[in-house]
């Protein structure tokens, strides 16, 4: 993953390239968000702070909290989308049952019209929906307003990663046990 | 075994379970990454650049401290 903050930006750079007039807005706005969360990141790994670079890292954040917007309509949760396809069905149904009853005494091309403008309203209903629930309120977002100032408190934050941690569970910590006769091992 | 100089390993009398760490690996490579990574996918996908994202990312020269991908994001199941 780490490998992929190194390169998203420009791999996505390049899938985008050659927009049409209508896409070149929101491919803007997608490349800058990408590009600031990627910056923050590295940022993020730095060994030493000067206050020039802690004022990029806000900088960087506060452009990608601009900028997220974007992506708003893929933030949907699990549980947002069964409410969603629940109520749709629920909807479907209804409609169904109320075109049937109404079978008899309409015409062909009015069941049709009937059935388009049904279709378009549960579509409405869904985009509804989705706005209404999708959010970036969790907490991995929320923490790196927090960075900033972790870094004028206690240092690189590099240092407090865990990854040399788990790295260590990859080879050295296997290997011996492996060594080990098993007793008493944790 | 290699001895990693950290500063959870200096410091005398902490315990690493107390502190309040900011945890890149965590928070950011496989939080923040993926939730990313998520939406620049339904982003393409509703674009339709989705066949041209998988030919850059496979497209990417090596160079030092970074290792290329030989599958598109897409293929690769975790």
């Amino acid at each position: 993953m780490r490998n992929l903050g190194r390169c998203i930006a420009t791999v996505l750079a390049s899938a985008l390239r050659n927009p049409d007039s209508s896409q070149h807005q929101d491919f803007n706005i997608a490349l800058n968000c990408v590009g600031a969360l990627v910056d923050f990141s590295l940022m993020t790994q730095y060994r030493s702070h000067t206050p020039d670079t802690l004022t990029y890292m806000e900088r960087y954040l506060q452009t990608f909290h601009q900028m997220k917007h974007i992506f708003l309509e893929f933030r949907t949760s699990k549980s947002t989308r069964a409410e969603v396809n629940r109520q749709d069905r629920e909807l479907s149904r209804l409609m169904a049952n109320l075109i049937a009853q109404d079978a008899h005494h309409i015409s062909a091309a009015q069941r049709r019209r009937q059935a388009d403008q049904n279709r378009l309203q549960r579509v409405n209903r869904q985009a509804d929906l989705h706005q209404r629930e999708n959010h970036f309120n969790f907490i991995k977002m929320h923490y790196l307003s927090h960075f900033v100032s972790h870094v004028r408190r206690f240092g690189s934050i590099l240092m407090y990663s865990t990854a040399m941690g788990e790295l260590a569970h990859k080879e050295e910590i296997k290997e011996g046990y492996r060594r080990s006769n098993g007793n008493n091992t944790a | 075994m290699k001895i990693c100089h950290n500063v959870v390993t200096i410091l005398y009398g902490v315990n690493p379970a107390d502190l309040h760490k900011p945890d890149l690996l965590h928070n950011i490579y496989i939080g923040l990454f993926k939730h990313m990574m998520e939406w620049v996918e339904g982003f393409l996908k509703n674009h339709k650049r989705q066949q041209a994202f998988d030919d850059a990312w496979k497209e990417i020269l090596p160079y030092p401290g970074f290792c290329v991908p030989k599958r598109a994001y897409r293929e690769v199941i975790q």
